[in-house]
């Protein structure tokens, strides 16, 4: 989940907006060459993160994936997810695809749940009544049997509510199958059996009279089965018929007859069951809204899509949830997929974007500590930021952490001003340089040598002498141009002069027409400042193995000297966000 | 006031009223744990097997207080009023459950009945018997609850038909509480002599 503080956003080039590189930015002075791919042919216009489409690209960092093998961001329009597999949340067991497709998406073991409340059921024994102690009955006679029923936890629902009582607490699903069909069977003579067994008539019939009939001597003018390629249609919709039965029906015409009685499978619709709806009604009056089904429960399972009262509702199979992995759109390698093994929540492949690409942060260059602990907020607008006060020049300090075990050539680049209404001035002081590769943190405990350190941060005993006694040896340091402000061991900052502008327009002697006037009104978060950065990376890999994550360093330092690197590049937008302007 | 569980810091001596001990009928069989809080003026009593769980609060401050017998009290229960903001009986019967958190108001609640955690039974409500009001459920003041009541999602009400028609279920649930409450006496520590 992204960091509700998350001041930076990356947009996944999938899009058009953000795809293209910036044409004529600046930083500090000296214009940025884009060598190779970025050049003049394919430059599009500079990012604007108050497009309303800019929305649509722009995502937090922990959000992101990152394909391997095409180098590049994935956000969630470029990755398709994939079904893993079917499990039961109750019972945690797998189910496979094959038995998905002829079962449906419910367990078929022992888990159901309340139809009234959802809860999860379990299974009680009701305890039979003592039999009278009998001195004349052999020890070894035959025991009352236990019944058993399913029971909810939270409502207090059971199977008896709808009279289910379980011979034995194992196989349910047989035994609630079986105890439906007979109730089925009770209270509607043409019953789901019955039923089925009207209709094989009925197929058998049609099967029958197919083989004979013919298309212009059938005497049922009117009727929708006169054609045989009508009949054919139904035919495949309820149960098939083949392709050559057909043919065979044509070579020889015979008139077709329609079914005609029960053993034909015909049912004759009775206006009689007046008497039911009655009933119907007498237990409505009876029971009250209470005792009706709402539309909820009626939907949840397909058994009880007709249950009007409650003491209808049949035990509901649970749901089966799914795992699904991500692939990458265009070369369909995963990106993240779950361990198979069932119960456990780690990824068997998982390859983040903040793993593989490096992190901006921005905060300003004297920061004025908060006056509460962040941690004791109870609400972000408890704190509000201050707002920033045009044409004043602030100074901030970009951070771009390194993930990967390789050193990186950072490139930043930005234009002048900021696209939109309000024209911001942005400077990058240093807009080309270097950071160091990740490592184990330890690395940088053990070996104090590791990078150049610049400051009193560089992570030995002077820094944390200097933090516990708060004195720094560089108060008094000024940011210069050309030059970076702080390094350790993967990350470099740099500073961004901002002078933010002014919302208001410009005054003018002309009056404006109203068009003008509509385009230079204030819309929603124009006064927001953000700044679009276009970051590229570039690096030096070898050929082979992983490129980032120990695997990479071991693969590193196992192969023999001389072994030929490959450059990698990667470019992207990031858009910084600043805070807002304040309205003078 | 008898508030034994009382910090030391404030002595019952340092009050200027003198510390009325609440009159208390406690059967020989019932487990008051330490920290539990019996206040008020009025009569206490405590039946046969009955449980009360640490951090329960007994307040006979606007009226008696009856439980029954089998009957548990789980932590930081809280039955009855303090004084001041209503008057009337409290009667629990046997074979109730009530769970941690919750606060009783009603005039009665019915034998078997479960009240589960952090529920409220408002003032004057009288609960019937082998009712159940689930979690964090309100039964409002001054409501009837008929026999075999579900208080449960959001308020919904149902009979429990299964309860009102088999009897063995009935007797399988108060085997239940019995042995809940075996188990319970064996775990908590006795401390109700000190009441009486």
């Amino acid at each position: 989940m992204a960091a509700p503080w998350a001041n930076t956003y990356y947009a996944c080039p999938c899009s058009e907006l953000s795809a293209a590189a910036p044409p004529n930015v600046s930083n500090g002075g000296t214009p940025l060459e884009l060598p190779g791919s970025f050049d003049n042919g394919e430059e599009g216009s500079t990012f604007d993160p108050h497009n309303p489409r800019a929305n649509y690209s722009l995502y937090p960092l922990d959000n992101l994936l990152y394909c391997d093998e095409c180098d590049a961001i994935r956000c969630p329009r470029c990755w398709i997810e994939e079904v893993i597999n079917w499990y039961c949340p109750s019972c945690m067991f797998e189910v496979p695809t094959s038995a998905i497709k002829s079962d449906g998406n419910r367990c078929s073991r022992n888990c159901y749940n309340c139809p009234l409340c959802t809860s999860p059921l379990t299974i009680s024994s009701v305890a039979s009544p003592r039999p009278v102690e009998d001195s004349l009955k052999p020890s070894d006679a035959a025991r009352p049997q236990e019944s058993y029923l399913l029971q909810c936890q939270y409502c207090d629902w059971t199977s008896l509510d709808v009279g289910i009582q379980l011979d034995r607490p194992t196989k349910i699903t047989e035994q609630l199958v079986r105890l439906r069909k007979s109730k089925d069977t009770k209270t509607d003579p043409i019953s789901v059996s019955n039923r089925e067994e009207t209709f094989n008539n009925l197929t058998n019939f049609y099967k029958e009279e197919l083989q004979g009939s013919t298309e212009s001597q059938t005497p049922f003018g009117n009727s929708p089965y006169n054609s045989p390629a009508n009949l054919a249609r139904i035919m495949s919709l309820y149960g098939g018929v083949s392709h050559t039965a057909l043919k065979k029906s044509r070579e020889k015409p015979q008139p077709m007859r329609e079914a005609s009685s029960h053993s034909q499978g015909l049912l004759v619709y009775t206006a009689d069951k007046s008497d039911a709806e009655e009933e119907i009604l007498q237990r409505l009056k009876e029971l009250g809204w209470n005792g009706t089904t709402t539309g909820e429960q009626r939907q949840m399972a397909p058994v009880n899509n007709d249950a009007r009262f409650l003491g209808q509702l049949w035990p509901v199979a649970t749901a089966l949830r799914t795992r699904r992995g991500r692939r990458c759109r265009s070369c369909r390698q995963f990106l993240t997929r779950p361990d198979p093994k069932m119960g456990s929540i780690r990824y068997k492949i998982r390859l983040l974007a903040l793993n593989f690409i490096p992190r901006l942060s921005l905060k300003p260059l004297n920061a004025i500590p908060p006056p509460s602990n962040p941690a004791f907020r109870l609400t972000l607008d408890d704190s509000p930021q201050p707002l920033l006060q045009p044409f004043t020049p602030l100074q901030y300090v970009l951070t771009i952490r390194n993930p990967i075990f390789e050193k990186i050539k950072v490139s930043l680049a930005t234009p002048d001003t900021t696209p939109g209404k309000v024209a911001s001035k942005v400077t990058i002081l240093c807009p080309s340089f270097d950071v160091g590769p990740a490592g184990d943190i330890w690395d940088e405990a053990l070996g104090s040598s590791t990078t150049t350190p610049s400051a009193a941060n560089d992570g030995g005993r002077k820094a944390a002498m200097a933090s516990l006694t708060g004195s720094t040896t560089d108060t008094d340091r000024q940011p210069e141009a050309g030059k970076i402000w702080e390094k350790t061991r993967n990350s470099t900052s740099v500073i961004l002069e901002i002078v933010p502008g002014s919302l208001k327009p410009p005054s003018r002697i002309v009056t404006l027409t109203k068009q003008e006037r509509e385009e230079q009104a204030p819309r929603q978060d124009d006064d927001r400042l953000e700044i679009a950065v276009y970051v590229r990376v570039q690096w030096e890999t070898h050929e082979e193995g992983p490129e980032a994550g120990l695997g990479k360093r071991d693969a590193e330092r196992k192969m023999p000297s001389g072994e030929a690197k490959v450059a990698k590049e990667l470019a992207y937008w990031c858009v910084l966000d600043v805070g807002k302007i304040a309205d003078v | 006031m008898a508030s034994t569980s009382a910090p030391a810091k404030k002595p019952a001596s340092s009050s200027t009223v003198p510390a009325i001990k609440t009159p208390c009928r406690i059967h020989s069989t019932a487990v008051i744990a330490d920290k539990v809080q019996i206040t008020g003026p009025h009569a206490v009593e405590i039946g046969e097997n009955a449980v009360l769980q640490p951090h329960v609060k007994l307040r006979a401050e606007g009226g008696k207080i009856i439980i029954g017998k089998n009957t548990t009290v789980a932590e930081k229960a809280i039955i009855g009023f303090a004084a001041g903001q209503g008057e009337g009986d409290i009667v629990i019967g046997d074979y109730v459950h009530i769970d941690a958190g919750t606060r009783i108001e009603a005039s009665r609640i019915g034998d078997g009945s479960s009240i589960e955690v952090n529920s409220v039974i408002g003032k004057g409500a009288v609960v019937g018997k082998d009712c159940k009001v689930t979690a964090l459920n309100v039964v409002n003041e001054g409501e009837e609850l008929p026999d075999f009541t579900v208080v449960f999602c959001d308020g919904q009400r149902r009979i429990d038909q299964t309860m009102k028609d088999h009897a063995e279920i009935r007797t399988a649930k108060r085997l239940g509480q019995e042995r809940t409450v075996a188990l319970l006496q064996r775990l908590i520590p006795n401390v109700a002599s000190k009441w009486l």
